[in-house]
């Protein structure tokens, strides 16, 4: 049991994962009206209305501060379920679904893990560097 | 249905139902401890523990029938009146009910009770034992009240095994007496008097035995004038007594009354077909009402649906509204909008209906205070009068649920802190008794719970110098607080005014937890009090209903619901009127509304939005809860609709994804896909 599987998404041309377990759904940012709700921190785009659920759109760009443009239309919404609650991120596209084993694990330098503890390590692949992310701590969720 | 389906359905069946058996006889107990012996009462706890000995024999559960089993002997002879249930007894009996409690936990949670109750079954035997030593030793053999006649020693006069058989069928709403009597031996005519005496009797008895069975037979020789006879009755014991004195020339007359005439099954050890059938069917006779239990989740379900049925109902409604504008003239369309509004009506009553069955009793909670109240006053060593009222008002079942702990924690507080020692209480000239009354009350759309004390008081100056000790406040802040809001301050955590603590309380981790469980039901929690006069928590919580009737406005691009019931009054008011109604007092605003001048609150201001404000117009909706009332400034008002609330509590709050958003409780989705915001007045105002 050693590998695991991570859906592979990317922001600002760098590539991030998560738990394939984590996530819910992905669906097209055109498919859905998100709709402001008054009175919240900048990083919350707004809420979606998802056949009947109410889910909170996060832009992960502001709230991890990489530089945020607007937001483009082939933009994703990756639907994550986090202690029992929907709520779904925004991210430029998502590309694949990859099996990383422990050898292709490492842990993050001393610097990164004190100013993004988010990242709880760093997959490498083919030459490819991808930041492996705990949603709980990206989202403050409790 | 395959087997294992079966045995957890009977499962089920037996935690649910024994649940309740020993809930109710520890209620039982506790009026029989408080001095009410009607003969119902013990009636009914007898059949109590017998129906639990039955059903955990069943299930093969030994230890608890067992239990059951003594329990039932300790009752039998409380009931004949053979022991008197002192403290002692009821403290056995209370620890019997807490052995009984945990033998249920244990089996809810997969386990077989195996309890070790050797302890508690020799405390009973004890009791048994040293009663019917001093019985013995008495000489007493009176089990009925008239005491004209002598009587004879007991064991003469109990009905031997046969005759007992003979008795099994009789109608449970008789009398049955063993009866003896004895005539002179010199009378004449032993026999006829014999005979007449029999007769007479017949009259108002039916004999199932007699010894001489036949006088007609019997000649004055062989009789030794002694009749003995079984016979029952509706008539008392005085009745039989005057129909035997009919006969002239009686020495002596023996009647025992074997067997009470039972309203309920009565017990016998005999245990036969008939009998039981019996007992079956005079237990389902004491049903009172007709429920059956349902999952909650399919109640769940249930609502799930009825609130998407209302959301489309109101869809249908905005539609129809549109369709009779544009097609006034088409029959069929008008035959088609005529549905509506019946639609319409079964929705509403629709839910209304399914919310109700949502709907329990206070009772849920309260019931099991009784028994707390009197263990814990008994430990601190306080006497007190526990009283409830307005137990049946109903609730939710969800806020059912969360009330148990703040109320658990109030009244603990009360018990510890609150009531005084008897001797204190002599001292300052109470009563020594101390009264606790915990009541519940609907009021508007909201249910009030009061717990109220006549203790010592919450005594604000203590409170203030325990605020500077442990460094909550600063000197020159506190001379700015009102009494009131220095009592508040006792819900802050980590605060409390006791030096020692005890399990009970004293940790100053409770009324905290107890503000906040209160706020996660959208409620608020008040207290009066004065100093050596008492206490009262006033607990107010919204009858939360998941739909409800709200007026839809709208503030920039917002979709606002106010829910109707908070709202007094809608105004429009243009030109001249806004610069009379709406003065400024440093940077707030405040409304002339009616007689008052109330807080003004723009919503543009409140929700941070962008909106331009029309300066000829403003629309203007009051809303408020009991006194406090608040004007807000609203863009435009749109319509008023049902709209079923979905909550936002799991990211609306500190620490939590969207951070503290004051002002809105809630959501809804409109029938457009649209969202409503509800806003949470109780914050607003």
């Amino acid at each position: 049991m050693n590998e695991k599987q991570y859906v592979v998404f990317t922001l600002d041309n760098e590539e991030y994962a998560i738990d394939i377990v984590k996530v819910y759904e992905i669906n097209r940012l055109i498919e859905f009206r998100i709709f402001e709700f008054p009175k919240v921190p900048k990083y919350i785009e707004g809420i979606i209305n998802l056949r009947g659920e109410v889910v909170p759109i996060v832009n992960i760009r502001k709230k991890i501060n990489i530089q945020c443009e607007s937001l483009e239309k082939g933009s994703r919404i990756l639907i994550v379920n986090i202690k029992g609650k929907l709520i779904g991120i925004l991210v430029d596209s998502v590309s694949e679904v990859i099996h990383l084993n422990n050898s292709e694990i490492c842990e993050p330098c001393e610097e990164m893990k004190n100013k993004y503890d988010f990242i709880t390590s760093i997959g490498r692949k083919d030459n490819r560097v991808i930041f492996i992310l705990d949603l709980q701590k990206v989202l403050n969720v409790e | 249905m395959d087997k294992q389906n079966f045995d957890e359905i009977y499962l089920n069946l037996f935690l649910e139902e024994t649940k309740e058996q020993i809930q109710n006889m520890e209620e039982k107990f506790l009026m029989f401890e408080q001095g009410n012996h009607e003969q119902d009462i013990v009636n009914e706890i007898f059949r109590l523990a017998h129906s639990i000995k039955g059903s955990a024999a069943v299930m093969e559960y030994e230890t608890m029938a067992q239990l059951s089993h003594n329990i039932e002997n300790l009752l039998d002879k409380i009931r004949d009146k053979k022991i008197i249930a002192d403290n002692e007894v009821m403290d056995v009996l209370f620890e019997c009910i807490d052995l009984l409690k945990n033998m249920h936990a244990t089996i809810k949670l997969g386990n077989i009770p195996n309890i070790d109750i050797s302890h508690i079954l020799s405390k009973i035997n004890a009791i048994i034992f040293s009663a019917e030593r001093e019985k013995k030793s008495k000489c007493d053999n009176t089990n009925h009240d008239v005491d004209d006649d002598k009587t004879l020693d007991q064991e003469e006069l109990e009905l031997t095994e046969e005759e007992k058989i003979l008795c099994e069928d009789v109608e449970f709403d008789l009398y049955t007496y063993k009866i003896r009597i004895m005539l002179d031996e010199n009378s004449q005519m032993k026999c006829i008097k014999g005979f007449m005496l029999i007769r007479n009797l017949s009259s108002i008895c039916n004999i199932i035995k007699c010894d001489p069975p036949d006088f007609e037979k019997l000649s004055d020789n062989e009789f030794d004038g002694i009749i003995n006879v079984i016979a029952t009755s509706k008539e008392n014991y005085e009745s039989v007594n005057k129909k035997i004195h009919t006969i002239s020339e009686i020495k002596d007359i023996y009647i025992k009354k074997v067997r009470e005439k039972g309203k309920k099954d009565q017990q016998i050890e005999n245990k036969r077909i008939i009998k039981n059938k019996k007992s079956v069917e005079n237990s389902t006779h004491l049903k009172k009402d007709s429920t059956i239990r349902i999952d909650t989740i399919k109640i769940d379900k249930l609502l799930n649906l009825v609130g998407e049925f209302i959301v489309d109902k109101e869809t249908l409604n905005q539609l129809a509204l549109e369709l009779k504008e544009k097609y006034k003239h088409e029959p069929l369309i008008n035959k088609f909008l005529n549905l509506i509004p019946h639609l319409s009506y079964i929705g509403s009553e629709l839910q209304e209906a399914v919310m109700s069955t949502r709907m329990l009793s206070l009772d849920n909670v309260f019931n099991r205070f009784p028994r707390m109240v009197r263990d814990l006053s008994k430990r601190c060593g306080k006497s007190l009068e526990f009283t409830i009222e307005g137990k049946e008002t109903e609730v939710d079942k969800e806020i059912i649920e969360e009330l148990v702990d703040p109320l658990t924690h109030i009244i603990r507080n009360a018990i510890d802190h609150g009531l005084e020692y008897p001797q204190e209480r002599r001292v300052s000239g109470k009563c020594e008794t101390g009264t606790l009354k915990l009541s519940g009350r609907h009021e508007g759309n909201n249910v009030v719970i009061e717990i109220e004390d006549d203790g010592r008081g919450i005594d604000s100056s203590k409170i203030r110098k325990k605020l500077l000790d442990k460094g909550f406040c600063t000197e020159d802040k506190i001379n700015f607080l009102t009494e009131k809001d220095i009592i508040k301050y006792i819900f802050e955590p980590g605060f409390s005014t006791t030096d020692e603590v005890n399990d009970i309380s004293g940790r100053g981790v409770g009324l905290d937890v107890v503000k906040s469980n209160i706020g996660q039901l959208n409620g608020i929690i008040d207290i009066q009090t004065k100093v050596g006069k008492g206490t009262k928590f006033i607990i107010k919580l919204p009858l939360t209903l998941a739909i409800v009737k709200a007026l839809l406005v709208k503030e920039e691009d917002y979709t606002f619901a106010i829910p109707v019931s908070s709202i007094i009054e809608t105004l429009r008011i243009k030109g001249e009127e806004i610069n009379n109604s709406i003065h400024k007092i440093n940077e707030v605003e405040m409304f002339k509304w009616r007689d008052e001048l109330i807080p003004l609150i723009r919503m543009n201001n409140y929700f941070q939005t962008n909106s331009m404000q029309e300066q000829n117009k403003l629309f203007i909706v009051v809303v408020g809860y009991s006194e406090k009332k608040v004007a807000l400034v609203v863009e435009r008002l749109l319509n008023e609709r049902e709209i079923v609330i979905k909550s936002m509590s799991d990211f609306i709050g500190k620490n939590k994804l969207f951070g503290n958003v004051e002002g809105i409780s809630g959501i809804s989705i409109l029938g457009d896909g649209g969202f409503a915001y509800i806003l949470d007045l109780v914050h607003i105002i």
